[in-house]
């Protein structure tokens, strides 16, 4: 958001309401999120939705979503979210590792140098080269 | 509130569930809305101190943050749906803001001086506040529609009197100032200050001549060379079409006005001007503070045009010959100087007992070259001409007899009025030297893939090439017996080691210079801010008391400036205020008694009033200052805990890219004025600018290449267009009432609702980028909020259908794959991403 790539987060809430849409009946903790990601929008019908939902009635709130707090994700799902990066010794795949999706260089670079197998061909010393590629893959050069 | 309105919705079809989220009911929910919204306040932001202050809120609501978008002109034909793409960009993310902790200043007003309303009004006699504040009325309407979270109350327009007070207020602090440059302060201070320091002596006049002998004319005449605000006899831009004098900045590059497309001259006439040049450098160096896109930033700098050069002198017999050239090191090239037809030195130079007829040539040559205009004198496509004055100068670094002509595209009012020719390194001077058959000595070596480019063995014989070569390349024939620039390879060097040597042998001196000139402050028109100045009998100027602002614009019912033929160049502007004789004439009491004073018959121009109007929005009931101290400081101080340097300013600030060196450039100039006189904290206005896209539109032409109506157009790609069965072609660009293919946004509330819009504008793609409107497209959007509302409705009895069941795994994975992370600091996800695009 703070990007201004409004139609990221238009496409994904598109995906879940679609997904929403094939369940017997609408869970009120995925209704309620996703009222209020959806308010900054399309906040008239976003308020209206609110309301019905039971809220806004109340004085501490001023009658409105409009400072209701933004969803907060919840980390344990988020780590769930993992993808498996080959690792190149010398430039041939010896193993994978595991990280988050969005798993910044550092982090990559912490888990690939904790692999046993990296481990053990580095045998105790440093890698000549490590080279990581985000999404994609991580190259040691012993 | 709710319940009315759905209950007000059960006239639709038998086969519509009473409850479905229609056009009908999408429009009774949003106006509903937004009628609580304005009667509980629900975005009105509370201030530090003072009429907005509630000191109850500021401190729950958190961080502040100011958004704003570049407010617009309230033109009468009204809004489609392209312009309110910023718009709801800056709602999106205050609303955003807001609901993630912080306290968000973001409201709308209107830059509603200017032309179209005076045209108006010159048309009809309707006033032109009348007419003015009618639009604005009506795009009040059409933006509060769209559901725009703005505190009104922070609602001003520049042409309101309690606004432009203080346009004026801040005219009066600038033309009360002065430029220090002197290390420790290099910044603007009040008059007050130099005559205490003309006074005490501490600062010297500029002959010398101490100040308590000189007569009160002569100090006046000290004073107001000083002035940031001041009146120069100056070459300006006569546009007799429109009446009045344009900015530089308002010359289109083909030479006329930009509004009206009228023939544009340059003439000398007594104008107030705004020494923006003093800024020069701070202007540029400021930009490494600003999160602003690139290309503006390039903009300011290239329209600022800061080079370094040398000033270098060529001996010649009627005494040193000076030019400017950004590129000294390429003087061991310099086979012939050309001088600007008016260049004081010419009669001299040419002498008729050497060069028979050359007196009358050079008065022939003149003669036309005053009928062409600037634009044209720049145009370096143009054939080149001129003439040999039969005189020579010395190149002093090698003694070579350089000839000496004059051309007119070397202009008087730009740098030296003369030029060094350097033929090998030089377009313009290499065809000049072709034409006319001038050696073209090679100073530099091309690289061999130059030559391969061209066909051509590598070789230093300039005969050979068909082009200047422009660029890096090693120095050769460039080396004399105290200085040697072959060897090097780069221009950099090659300036240094040349800068150092001209100072050396006392022959030029290394030189900043500036594209930028002072900015033409005056129009002869009527519906602008007045001048808060009036002129003794002297005719000296006197700003009026802050106690006695506003200067109201008088009523009239002539509001035209008189206009002239378009291409009478010699006319003289006559402003509509000039003829109001029992306004311009005033009798006041500025400490010398009562006195009769001329008032100033100008306005401001158009781009005043956007200067600092955010500090308005800041605290616009306050009537004791353009903006309390506390308040700026709040919204727009430094915010030192984002980084050491930041300069303060707007958070977000929205608009176009056109605007990137009028009023962005005029803007920070006057800011950085208020910051040096200390009247705001923050050293910028606007610390992050971001360009929205556009939304463009298929037009569609007939065959007499007439626009017709885009919306009953039938065909396809493959088979073509067709109007009422003729054929028409199609072409891509801006969306607009004159070409055909306008889409209003009431149309859109009608058919689907304001929400259906905004989400379809703002699904286009980011925020930045321009994209195609397709009115069949936007169903698509009000498709998904139908969705959505039955998910959470039962679409027969209206009440909500959700059940507290617990959501199943993937569900929830869904869900939390994109929600914003928690508030312990960690970054948004898709900043992380962008980080780590970055780091491959």
């Amino acid at each position: 958001m703070d990007e201004l790539h409004f139609n990221t987060a238009i496409a994904k809430l598109i995906e879940l309401n679609n997904a929403v849409t094939k369940l017997d009946a609408t869970p009120r903790d995925v209704a309620e999120p996703m009222v209020t990601m959806l308010a900054p929008l399309v906040p008239h019908i976003a308020e209206e939705l609110w309301r019905k939902l039971g809220h806004g009635s109340g004085r501490d709130d001023g009658g409105t979503i409009t400072y209701v707090d933004f969803p907060v994700a919840d980390p344990s799902l988020l780590v769930d979210d993992t993808v498996e990066l080959p690792i190149q010794i010398n430039g041939k795949v010896r193993s994978r590792v595991s990280v988050a999706a969005d798993a910044d260089k550092a982090t990559i670079e912490a888990a690939a140098l904790a692999d046993p197998k990296v481990i053990e061909a580095l045998a105790g010393g440093e890698p000549k080269k490590l080279i990581v590629v985000p999404g994609r893959m991580v190259n040691v050069v012993v | 509130m709710s319940d009315t309105n759905i209950d007000s919705q059960s006239g639709s079809s038998i086969d519509t569930p009473e409850h479905r989220y229609t056009s009908a009911l999408a429009q009774d929910i949003e106006v509903g809305w937004q009628d609580f919204w304005a009667e509980n306040g629900t975005f009105h932001t509370p201030n530090p101190v003072g009429a907005l202050a509630d000191p109850n809120r500021t401190e729950p609501l958190g961080e502040k943050v100011f958004v704003q978008d570049m407010f617009p002109y309230p033109s009468g034909v009204g809004l489609h749906v392209g312009h309110p793409l910023g718009f709801i960009g800056t709602d999106v993310y205050s609303r955003f803001k807001r609901m993630t902790g912080h306290n968000v200043l973001y409201t709308m007003g209107f830059d509603a001086f200017g032309l179209p309303a005076e045209q108006y009004a010159v048309q009809t006699g309707q006033h032109p506040a009348i007419t003015t504040n009618a639009n604005i009325a009506n795009m009040r309407r059409q933006l509060r529609r769209l559901g725009l979270s703005h505190d009104m109350r922070r609602s001003v327009s520049t042409t309101d009197p309690e606004f432009y007070r203080w346009t004026q207020w801040i005219f009066s602090q600038v033309f009360n100032a002065w430029y220090d440059d002197s290390p420790d302060v290099d910044g603007a201070r009040p008059i007050s200050e130099l005559i205490e320091m003309f006074e005490s002596g501490e600062r010297c006049t500029p002959d010398g001549t101490p100040w308590a002998d000189l007569s009160a004319g002569q100090r006046n005449v000290i004073i107001d060379d000083h002035r940031l605000a001041y009146i120069s006899e100056a070459p300006v831009n006569w546009c007799p079409g429109l009446g009045t004098v344009v900015a530089n900045e308002e010359v289109t590059s083909d030479g006329r006005s930009d509004r009206g497309n009228f023939p544009v001259f340059k003439r000398n006439m007594r104008q107030w001007m705004m020494r923006i040049t003093t800024y020069a450098d701070r202007l540029i160096d400021d930009l490494e503070l600003l999160d602003w896109p690139d290309s503006v930033k390039n903009m300011q700098r290239n329209w600022i045009g800061r080079s370094n050069g040398a000033k270098v002198d060529f001996a010649s017999d009627a005494g040193p010959i000076s030019v400017f050239t950004t590129r000294p090191d390429t003087l061991f090239g310099a086979s012939f100087l050309v001088l600007s037809p008016e260049h004081p030195f010419v009669d001299q130079l040419a002498d008729p007992a050497c060069t028979p007829g050359i007196t009358e040539q050079i008065a022939a040559y003149r003669t036309q070259a005053e009928g062409k205009k600037e634009f044209e004198l720049q145009d370096d496509t143009r054939e080149k001409t001129g003439v040999f004055t039969g005189a020579y100068a010395t190149n002093p670094v090698n003694g070579e007899p350089v000839p000496i002509w004059i051309a007119d595209y070397v202009l008087m009012g730009y740098g030296t009025g003369a030029i060094m020719a350097v033929p090998c390194g030089d377009t313009r001077d290499f065809d000049f030297a072709r034409k006319f058959d001038l050696p073209i000595p090679a100073i530099q070596e091309p690289p061999a893939s130059w030559f391969e480019e061209r066909d051509l063995d590598v070789t230093l014989d300039t005969r050979q090439w068909p082009e200047a070569f422009v660029g890096d390349a090693p120095y050769v024939n460039s080396t004399n017996e105290h200085l040697q620039l072959d060897g090097l390879v780069n221009k950099v060097e090659g300036i240094a080691v040349m800068n150092a040597w001209l100072e050396r042998a006392g022959v030029g001196e290394a030189t900043v210079n500036y594209k930028l000139r002072d900015w033409l402050f005056s129009r002869q028109r009527y519906w602008g801010e007045p001048f808060p100045i009036v002129y003794d009998a002297d005719g000296n100027p006197h700003s009026i008391p802050d106690s006695m602002l506003p200067v109201e614009l008088p009523e009239t019912d002539e509001f035209a400036p008189r206009t002239f033929d378009p291409n009478d160049a010699m006319s003289n502007p006559e402003s509509p205020l000039d003829r109001l004789d029992n306004w311009m004439n005033v009798e006041l009491d500025l400490g010398d008694g009562m006195q009769t004073y001329r008032r100033d018959s100008n306005v401001m121009p158009q781009w005043a009033g956007s200067c600092w109007y955010q500090m308005r929005y800041i605290d616009p009931l306050d009537d004791e200052r353009f903006c309390a101290v506390e308040n700026e400081e709040y919204w727009m101080g430094p915010r030192t805990d984002v980084r050491p340097d930041h300069p303060g300013g707007i958070d977000l600030y929205v608009g176009g890219v056109e605007h990137a060196v009028l009023h962005l450039l005029y803007a920070r100039f006057w800011h950085k004025v208020l910051f040096d006189l200390g009247h705001v904290s923050s050293v910028e206005p606007y610390a992050r600018l971001f360009n929205q896209g556009y939304i463009q539109a298929y037009a569609f032409k007939d065959e007499r290449e007439i626009y017709v109506e885009a919306a009953e157009v039938n065909g396809n790609t493959d088979e073509g267009w067709t109007h009422n069965g003729e054929p028409v072609t199609r072409e891509y660009g801006k969306m607009g009432k004159s070409l055909k293919n306008a889409v209003s946004p009431d149309e859109m509330y009608e058919a689907y609702g304001a929400d259906t819009l905004r989400l379809y504008e703002m699904t286009g793609g980011p925020l930045d980028s321009s994209r195609p409107w397709e009115t069949r497209d936007v169903v698509g959007m009000y498709r998904f909020l139908q969705r959505l509302w039955r998910n959470v409705i039962d679409e027969s009895t209206g009440e909500c259908n959700v059940v507290d069941t617990p959501a199943d795994e993937d569900t929830l994975k869904l869900l939390d794959r994109f929600r914003r992370p928690r508030r312990d600091g960690r970054a948004p996800l898709q900043h992380r991403h962008r980080q780590a695009d970055r780091a491959q």
